[in-house]
């Protein structure tokens, strides 16, 4: 490539990368270093404590504790468990409905869209409402449901909690991810799917042997921000935390974090286990990243 | 347009950078409170309902200063914006801190030392039993507004219909939940809230227990004393037998009133106005009694009451404590609290009683004078009772535990037990000194 | 840690995309062309999509029906039947009432923080993720995982340093305290980085680069309009993040006027049980209802965007 060239496009790069990434440094790496800084610190008091408190330089101290702490580790043994039922199910079923929208034979494709895409639109204070009503023995019209129908399940139990949080997770991003592998599906050339047909493939053989390998990039973005969502998970174990049996203040790794920043004002502690928290991630989306790029060649 | 912007964006980052480094040990630094004027602004953040009124009241009849009222949600989410705000030095010069959250902040330095300021009021107008929450290790940190005696709720209806007697004592109060739920299958008796464990400490407290006290410069933490595993022992055995429910004491608490399942549960003196507005077609059917006692003899404590304080940094303590004075202690203050006629609230300051009193119509209690029942309750109040200094953390114990209490994976003496271990833990880290008992 | 997972996509979308002058593509056939199978057929792919709608939308009839009922209706009845009067006019008009008004001001300051943030945060993000993409630079992929990396950090304890910093800076309980962070949008980079793999064949740009035109000039008016249908997703993704978020503008504001819809109602709902005032509850849920609706109006507006965003492809 000739050299003006180059140049020109490192200058276009450059002004066109300029906002995002300023932004970036400002309201992500920033709070991100200081938050590390602030992990090597602890809030120490004296007596009764009513002289004041001061900030103790402590190293890793609060990266040792958050690694002793047992409840810190057994979050993450929730994670796998929830991860095994949550991403097959849910990038499973957005691949199928963005399939079907796709497939040329539903009606009312508009329609469907947005039903599946509201449940990410309601705030997330509604949403618990819902479930909680839902999951709740004595006023859940599903329980009561189910119970007439032989069956009695207790959403909220020990052996039940992770799969009614993915549920919830499920019921909140089917469409979101749905959305995307839908607008990567749009950009399949319309010639590579008349020719398919030419050659006799059926609906489904298409969309298995030519469309999904294509959206493969869409739908692998979508698998790794999945894990590295998973990994953080909070909202939706919280929204039954007080309702049910199985869900500790510190259930999930990020719900340790928050107990400690939130609850217990130990900022060090929540920073030093945030910072894990993005290492495990980091390690697992490399591993997730080596193991698709494996799998796309033949 | 795309270029104008960049420039400005990225200066911004870069002086967001530069102060990323800057402000590196982000250590606690609250200016020291000035001098005693009273005069100026001074910032208010409440998410008590008439705070609005309150702020307003105020403004008209103190033209020299101005209150600014900022409404904040409540919950650990508040509490954990204040002690961030105090940190960043934007906290405001006036805010509500309830009761069991106000030894956590004075013993984080959250708070401005109102001993002088404030102390000689604290002392001259409210009892022991308001005043011991607020005086800590020798010194006033709040300024109590309402306290929050224990009363007890119940469907005078159900009850005349299935002929069962108002309990006064616990074990008649066992009985009563055994008639109700023979009764009536769906109803029960009382409630043993899965995400609240303000009730517990509060009948821990009616009964003699004391979770908290401070000797010399050290904290002592019993919170499975005696008394306390009592209740614990009491009301776990309840829920087992299911003659209590546990539930959220959000709306499924409110849903099971609603629908009749709930005929009488144990609550505090603000409860009559939060009940009544909440399930208002129950209208002339529910009446107030005072909340049973062990051995039949008047005993309470507290679910519930607020304080106000100074956050550290305030640059207007004089005007604040002006305007804090005025709040919990002036009749027309109490009154602008009232104002909208819906609160049942319990004034801490003795001498306001008449004022909330006459605000509050019974009409829905068929005209009982629920007022006398409180000043008896609070009158009874136990003596010696503080709260600890890191209850966020002594709560949360709680809480993961509560809903297990009805399933039987664990006891509610048990629950007590993990509680003061969490909470010693807390306190080791935080390097206050915990005493052995 | 180098992550550029899925960026290249397959090879054929590149190789077959009409780049010029091609005719309107057809329209997909409205039938598949062997005789379909029961679950392939329209009726059975109508009845899927109808399977998973139900999943989707019944629990949020409860938001519908309880918005349309009374205090006493909300708790006393089944929350997936009607109550016994319909009161949703009431429960509008106390909604816009309640505290002077400030529900109407709390959907304008979404709108803003939404709105534009979101439209300057998929600016920024199509601008970048096409420079990932199509633009040759050192340092690249470094630069891209450091993107990632951003991502990895639980956002919601990073809400406690980045108020820190904006206290330093003055931003604190200003509108810029909760519009500036809702201008980042890292995974719509992702995004944008993959769409423009997909949408944007290296052939317009080798054809754009002949003529002459300078590259900034080539984004501005070829490759854009052709990631039309990402941008918008990107636009959607990110209006409905900040539209529902939380725990920032809890830390960063304290005037109730400059509060976004999703921190005012839980003003009203945390408080209204336990401090007993219910009417606040009912308010927080028929206010929830209002504050899906323009989710949905941006929803559709976008939903033109994405059907012409197929022909896109074909656009010269």
């Amino acid at each position: 490539m000739a050299s003006p060239s180059a140049r020109g496009q490192r200058g276009t790069a450059a002004l066109l990368l300029t906002p995002f990434l300023g932004l970036f440094a400002a309201v992500t790496l920033a709070p991100l270093f200081y938050a590390a800084w602030l992990s090597l610190f602890t809030t120490r008091t004296s007596g009764l404590g009513f002289g004041g408190t001061e900030n103790v330089f402590t190293g890793l101290g609060n990266y040792a504790r958050a690694l002793s702490d047992g409840a810190f580790r057994d979050g993450f043994l929730v994670i796998a468990v929830y991860c095994a039922v949550y991403i097959p199910l849910m990038i499973g079923g957005a691949l199928v409905l963005a399939l079907l929208l796709d497939s040329g034979l539903a009606k009312a494709r508009s329609f469907f869209q947005l039903a599946l895409f509201l449940p990410h639109a309601v705030p997330g204070l509604i949403a618990a409402l819902i479930w909680v009503y839902l999951y709740t023995p004595g006023l859940s019209p599903v329980i009561d449901l189910l119970a007439s129908g032989g069956i009695d399940v207790n959403f909220l139990s020990v052996d039940n909690a992770v799969f009614s949080a993915a549920n919830i997770a499920v019921w909140e991003w089917t469409g979101y991810n749905m959305v995307i592998f839908y607008a990567a599906l749009q950009a399949v050339p319309r010639e590579t799917l008349d020719a398919a047909k030419v050659d006799g493939a059926g609906a489904v053989r298409t969309a298995l042997s030519i469309k999904v390998p294509m959206i493969r990039p869409a739908v692998a973005l979508a698998v790794l921000f999945t894990v590295i969502g998973s990994i953080q998970l909070f909202t939706e174990p919280k929204v039954i935390y007080n309702a049910s049996s199985a869900i500790g203040s510190s259930f999930t790794p990020n719900m340790y974090v928050q107990t400690a920043a939130f609850q217990n004002n130990d900022f060090g502690l929540a920073a030093a286990a945030s910072l894990l928290i993005a290492l495990f991630a980091a390690v697992l989306s490399f591993a997730v990243t080596r193991i698709s790029r494996r799998g796309s060649k033949p | 347009m795309l270029r104008r912007t960049t420039a400005a964006l990225a200066g911004s980052v870069t002086a967001l950078a530069l102060l990323a480094t800057a402000c590196g040990g982000g250590a606690d630094q609250g200016a020291s409170s000035t001098a005693a004027k009273k005069t100026g602004e001074v910032t208010f953040w409440s998410f008590v309902k008439g705070s609005d009124k309150v702020a307003e009241a105020f403004n008209r009849s103190h033209p020299d200063i101005e209150v600014t009222f900022e409404t904040v949600p409540s919950g650990q989410e508040y509490y954990s914006k204040l002690t961030n705000a105090v940190k960043a030095g934007t906290a405001p010069d006036v805010a509500v801190v309830e009761f069991p959250h106000l030894p956590e902040f004075a013993a984080q330095g959250k708070v401005e030392d109102l001993t002088g300021l404030l102390g000689p009021v604290v002392r001259e107008r409210f009892p022991d039993a308001a005043r011991q929450l607020v005086d800590l290790g020798g010194r006033t940190w709040g300024v109590p507004r309402d306290a929050a005696p224990l009363m007890m709720m119940y469907r005078k209806d159900f009850f005349t219909r299935h002929k069962i007697d108002v309990p006064t004592t616990w074990d008649a109060y066992r009985n009563m939940t055994e008639q109700v739920k023979k009764a009536d299958p769906a109803a029960r008796g009382g409630v043993l809230y899965t995400d609240n464990p303000g009730l517990l400490s509060a009948l821990s407290w009616q009964a003699g227990g004391r979770w908290f006290s401070t000797e010399k410069d050290s904290w002592k933490v019993t919170v499975d004393d005696g008394p306390s595993k009592k209740v614990a022992a009491y009301w776990g055995d309840l829920a087992r037998k299911d003659l209590v429910r546990s539930l959220s004491q959000l709306d499924p608490f409110w849903t099971s009133v609603q629908k009749n399942r709930t005929v009488a549960y144990v609550c505090a003196s603000w409860c009559a106005g939060a009940h009544q507005a909440t399930v208002p077609d129950q209208k002339g059917k529910w009446a107030v009694a005072p909340v049973p006692t062990w051995d039949g003899k008047p005993a309470s404590g507290m679910y519930g009451g607020s304080s106000f304080v100074i956050p550290k940094g305030s640059d207007n303590s004089g005007a604040a404590a002006e305007f804090i004075k005025w709040i919990t202690t002036d009749p027309e203050g109490m009154k602008a609290w009232v104002s909208s006629g819906t609160s049942s609230m319990f004034p801490a300051d003795p001498k306001l009683v008449p004022v909330t009193k006459a605000a509050f119509t019974t009409d829905y209690y068929g005209g009982q004078d629920i007022y006398t029942l409180m000043a008896q309750s609070y009158n009874a109040i136990r003596p010696g009772w503080t709260w600890g200094p890191v209850m966020g953390a002594t709560n949360t114990a709680i809480v993961d535990q509560l809903p297990k209490v009805a399933d039987g994976s664990v006891t509610l003496p048990g629950v007590l037990a993990i509680a003061e271990k969490a909470t010693i833990t807390q306190m080791e880290q935080r390097g206050l000194k915990v005493a052995t008992p | 840690m180098t992550t550029s997972p899925t960026l290249h996509p397959a090879a054929p979308a590149r190789e077959t995309t009409p780049v010029t002058g091609a005719a309107p593509r057809p329209r997909r056939p409205r039938r598949a062309p062997e005789p379909p199978t029961a679950l392939l057929s329209k009726a059975g792919v109508t009845a899927l999509l109808g399977l998973a709608t139900l999943y989707t939308l019944l629990p949020l009839t409860w938001l519908l029906l309880s918005s349309t009922k009374s205090r006493e209706d909300l708790f006393g009845t089944n929350g997936f039947a009607l109550g016994d009067e319909t009161h949703l006019a009431d429960n509008l008009g106390h909604l816009f009432e309640a505290d002077g008004g400030v529900y109407a001001r709390w959907l304008i300051n979404t709108v803003l923080y939404a709105g534009v943030g979101a439209l300057l945060a998929a600016v920024f993000s199509v601008a970048a993720g096409y420079a990932f993409d199509k633009l040759s630079f050192p340092g690249k992929e470094r630069l891209f995982s450091l993107v990632l990396l951003g991502v990895m950090v639980p956002g919601t304890a990073m809400a406690i340093p980045l108020y820190l910093l904006a206290a330093e800076a003055g931003l604190v309980n200003t509108f810029w305290g909760v519009f500036i962070p809702g201008l980042v949008f890292p995974f719509g980079v992702y995004l944008a980085r993959v769409f423009s793999a997909s949408y944007v064949p290296d052939e317009v740009l080798e054809a754009a680069r002949m003529d002459g035109a300078g590259e900034f000039r080539t984004f501005c008016r070829i490759a854009f309009p052709m990631v039309a249908p990402g941008f918008v997703t990107i636009f959607l993704f990110q209006f409905t993040q900040i539209w529902n978020s939380f725990f920032l503008p809890l830390v960063m504001l304290s005037d109730q006027d400059l509060y976004p819809v999703n921190l005012g109602l839980y003003v009203w709902y945390s408080s209204a049980l336990t401090q007993g005032h219910p009417e606040d509850y009912l308010l927080a849920v028929v206010g929830s209802l209002v504050a899906v609706a323009p989710l949905i109006a941006v929803f559709l507006m976008l939903q033109r965007f994405w059907k012409s965003g197929m022909t896109a492809g074909a656009v010269k």
